[in-house]
């Protein structure tokens, strides 16, 4: 059940509709059955498996936490971790590794006859393994006191808006909403109101536009050449953005309607002028997650120079794994550690050039617009790796892209400057006036005007076709 | 109301609000619920009422609808490809539409009937499509080609309350997006009957095109057989069968059920359960109508001297076809009744 299909939106206001006239507790037992119905829209099947991780981090939790023993709280927690990583292995990754490692032998003749499995690929499984590792360890750490009640710790892992997508929540973010009464208030209505809107837009309008122009570019690379190459590029930047960051804005405004605050997953992201800034504000739950639950562990930047670049190699390279078993999206994870890597090891150079700078506001305003169009090119580098079908496309795109050196394309500049013309635009007044959402401090008959014109570009140009959202497949 | 289950205070905090609040938010509701409106005119406005800016087959062949029409021909695509109007003696309307059912048949004729004050002679398609398809859930998300019948949605043959508001917000659902492709590429959306190339006439879809060798009819008949599993709809249908009959014999008009040429090939492959299907049709209406020499079957859909040329496929005839029907119909119709005015 896609968020942007009918069938969704009857199911959003019938479950709404009840949920409004439920005490606390029947409001968790109704949200979490309507969570596992919205799940078995996809296949029943993969509900049995969430109900099984789920039953199981439950118990781990209690375990670690009713352990005194430090010994016994530390394998507890190494058996649910991998538990956890073991079911996202063969679901996810099995596959990938044994057709890899028998590439890998076969070139000295010593192929093992590995046995491919034929498995689905569970939905959203990614997002809910992550939501569990990190209860466990939270638990572990002292920083959760795990749930006794086993529907509020059912409802955190399934909560639908943000179970196949995210954001990964975090348990002492989101346990506390479910095991307290929730109170929405007229702040909450509003700006869910919004973000809903607004995402609608991001999805149906940004992102399902572009699909036109990507499409071909990335499963077609033989269809194109010359800078319509470029510009699909630029196209599937929005098209991702757009497309998950409007799934995000849609699953916060939900919450934010049923009484959850979800955490910010996007903050403009295509107004960072470096690696690290990037990662501030690209798919924040997973970037703290990463840095809270691996990179830190690993040993941070506490550990010399050496071993920070290390450690955001094997960070980066994993976050990119955990996008989908494939070489590119490793090859993606390289490349943003890499990007990581050089931009610490730049940092004295960095500090000289910015001290030689200090003085000129208009030149350090044009350094910063150049900073963000720069590396917004690198993203759009980055999400060429991101979205080939295969490692040998990259190459051949980029030969295609200049060779001959055409100008074509300008259909697709168009779109790009019509869908996100104004979504650039109102978050670069947002990043520069600091006010976020600016909506919220327009005054009415504005505010108005922007609904309007939001729902009119939804109705008018919004693509019906009910196209996916991309990160489900994570 | 105080129980452990229900709650009501989100309601009453809400209640609670200021005046202004509850008036700014009866506002907005309702400014969007007019731009939600106002945006169903605008893709007419720009692409035209169906998609394309000039009259489409349908569209012409509803406004050719007169007190000089003495004909009227009523079907699915068989009907449509297969009367060319201009070819007759008489004053013709071919008013057919893709996977026409006899129940949006009856809709049609109850629509329209009041233009052609002198109809002499309604011809109905005679045929398993007309009797066993559902045309709503045919047409899927494009209802054009019935709306362009001048059906407005709640004269669709239907109660189901989802296809009526599709019907309604089809300028949103099936014309081109308000976006620069779609802008650019809006002529190619057009379906094919909305951009006849040549031999344009009110609700005649000219083709020249001939059937390929070694073309193959099994895709066409499993989409039959699918539809001809749903027994109600056939029930539906065959009742509009015979109160459109009853509507058109009421008003003194002569009745012709019509069953087109097909290819050899289309008969001799077609499955018992849609050939069951046509005799089914055809008992019904001799019980029924057998002694009415005003309702009469036409079934030429054996006739041999149609030639492969004269096919577009194994079941719709090509110009070639309909050139070669025309005397054979006009003469028939003739024959039938001796008060036409001809051209």
């Amino acid at each position: 059940m896609l968020f942007n299909s009918l069938q969704f939106v009857i199911f959003f206001l019938i479950v709404y509709s009840v949920y409004l006239t439920l005490t606390h507790r029947y409001q968790n037992y109704w949200l979490l059955a309507a969570s596992y119905y919205f799940y078995s829209c996809w296949d029943w099947r993969f509900l049995g498996l969430m109900l099984f991780s789920t039953t199981m981090d439950y118990c781990f939790g209690l375990a670690i936490h009713g352990s005194t023993i430090g010994q016994r709280r530390k394998l507890i927690l190494i058996a649910s971790i991998v538990a956890n990583l073991g079911i996202l292995f063969v679901f996810k990754y099995f596959n990938f590794f044994a057709h890899n490692l028998h590439r890998l032998l076969d070139v000295v003749n010593l192929a093992p006859d590995i046995q491919l499995l034929h498995v689905l690929l569970p939905i959203g499984i990614s997002f809910y393994t992550f939501h569990n590792i990190s209860y466990i360890v939270d638990v572990y750490r002292g920083n959760v006191t795990p749930t006794r009640n086993f529907v509020s710790f059912a409802l955190y892992v399934a909560l639908f808006p943000q179970l196949v997508a995210g954001p990964i929540a975090r348990p002492a973010h989101l346990l506390p909403q479910v095991e307290n009464k929730r109170h929405i208030t007229h702040l909450m209505l509003r700006e869910g109101f919004w973000l809903i809107l607004l995402g609608y837009f991001k999805k149906v309008v940004l992102a399902d536009n572009m699909i036109p122009f990507t499409k071909p570019v990335f499963e077609n690379p033989d269809s194109v050449h010359g800078t319509q190459i470029l510009f699909g590029i630029y196209a599937f930047a929005f098209q991702i953005y757009g497309d998950f960051s409007g799934y995000t804005d849609i699953a916060r405004g939900l919450s934010k309607l049923m009484g959850f605050e979800l955490i910010l997953n996007f903050n403009r992201p295509y107004f960072a002028t470096n690696p690290v800034d990037f990662w501030k504000r690209w798919h924040i739950s997973l970037s703290t997650w990463l840095r809270d639950y691996l990179y830190i562990p690993l040993g941070g930047n506490r550990l010399g120079t050496r071993s920070t670049y290390r450690n955001l190699m094997i960070t980066m390279v994993l976050g990119g794994l955990w996008h989908g078993a494939a070489l590119h999206f490793v090859a993606w994870g390289i490349f943003h550690g890499l990007l990581l890597v050089a931009y610490r090891a730049c940092q004295p150079w960095r500090e000289r050039f910015q001290q030689k700078l200090q003085g000129g506001r208009l030149q350090r305003s044009i350094l910063h617009a150049m900073s963000v169009v720069i590396f917004f090119h690198i993203t759009c580098f980055g999400w060429l790796l991101f979205a080939v079908r295969g490692l040998p496309d990259v190459p051949y795109l980029l030969g295609r892209m200049f060779e001959p050196l055409v100008f074509n394309g300008g259909l697709t500049l168009a779109t790009i400057a019509v869908f996100a013309g104004p979504l650039l635009l109102m978050e670069w007044a947002e990043e520069y006036s600091g006010k976020t959402p600016i909506v919220k401090y327009w005054p009415r008959p504005l505010r108005l005007i922007c609904y309007a014109a939001v729902l009119l570009a939804i109705i008018l140009c919004g693509a019906m076709e009910r196209n996916e959202f991309i990160y489900f497949q994570f | 109301m105080s129980s452990s289950i229900f709650n009501f205070e989100n309601f009453r905090r809400y209640k609670a609000l200021p005046g202004r609040d509850k008036w700014w938010h009866a506002s907005v509701a309702c400014a969007l619920l007019g731009v939600s409106v106002l945006s169903l005119y605008i893709p007419e406005r720009i692409y035209g009422r169906f998609g394309c800016p000039k009259p489409t087959m349908a569209t012409a062949a509803v406004d050719a609808l007169s007190p000089q029409t003495q004909v009227l021909f009523l079907g699915s695509s068989h009907i449509q490809w297969g009367i060319r109007p201009e070819r007759y003696s008489m004053e013709v309307v071919n008013l057919s539409s893709p996977g026409m059912s006899y129940a949006c048949t009856q809709r049609v004729t109850q629509k329209h009937i009041d233009k052609v004050p002198n109809l002499k002679v309604a011809v109905l398609e005679f045929d398993e499509v007309p009797l066993i398809v559902n045309t709503l859930k045919a047409l899927n998300n494009d209802l054009r080609p019935i709306l362009e019948l001048g059906l407005a949605p709640h004269e669709l043959p239907t109660d189901n309350i989802l296809i009526k508001l599709k019907a309604v917000a089809y300028p949103i659902l099936t014309l081109p997006r308000v976006t620069p492709l779609d802008w650019i590429n809006s002529k190619a959306a057009q379906y094919p009957s909305q951009h006849p190339a040549k031999g344009f006439a009110p609700g005649y879809f000219y083709t020249d095109q001939v059937m390929k060798p070694g073309f193959k009819t099994q895709h066409r008949f499993n989409e039959h057989l699918f539809w001809a599993r749903d027994a109600w709809i056939i029930r539906v249908n065959l009742q509009a069968l015979h109160e459109t009959i009853d509507f058109f014999r009421a008003r003194g008009i002569t009745v012709v059920l019509l069953r087109l040429p097909h290819h050899k090939l289309y008969e001799t492959s077609r499955p018992p359960t849609l050939r069951k299907q046509v005799e089914r049709l055809r008992e019904s209406v001799n019980s029924r109508y057998g002694k009415d020499e005003k309702v009469q079957i036409w079934d030429l859909g054996h006739v041999s001297s149609f030639e492969d040329r004269d096919f577009f496929d194994a079941e719709h005839i090509n110009v070639y076809g309909a050139n070669k029907l025309a005397p054979i119909l006009d003469k028939k119709l003739r024959a039938l009744d001796t008060t036409f005015n001809y051209h």
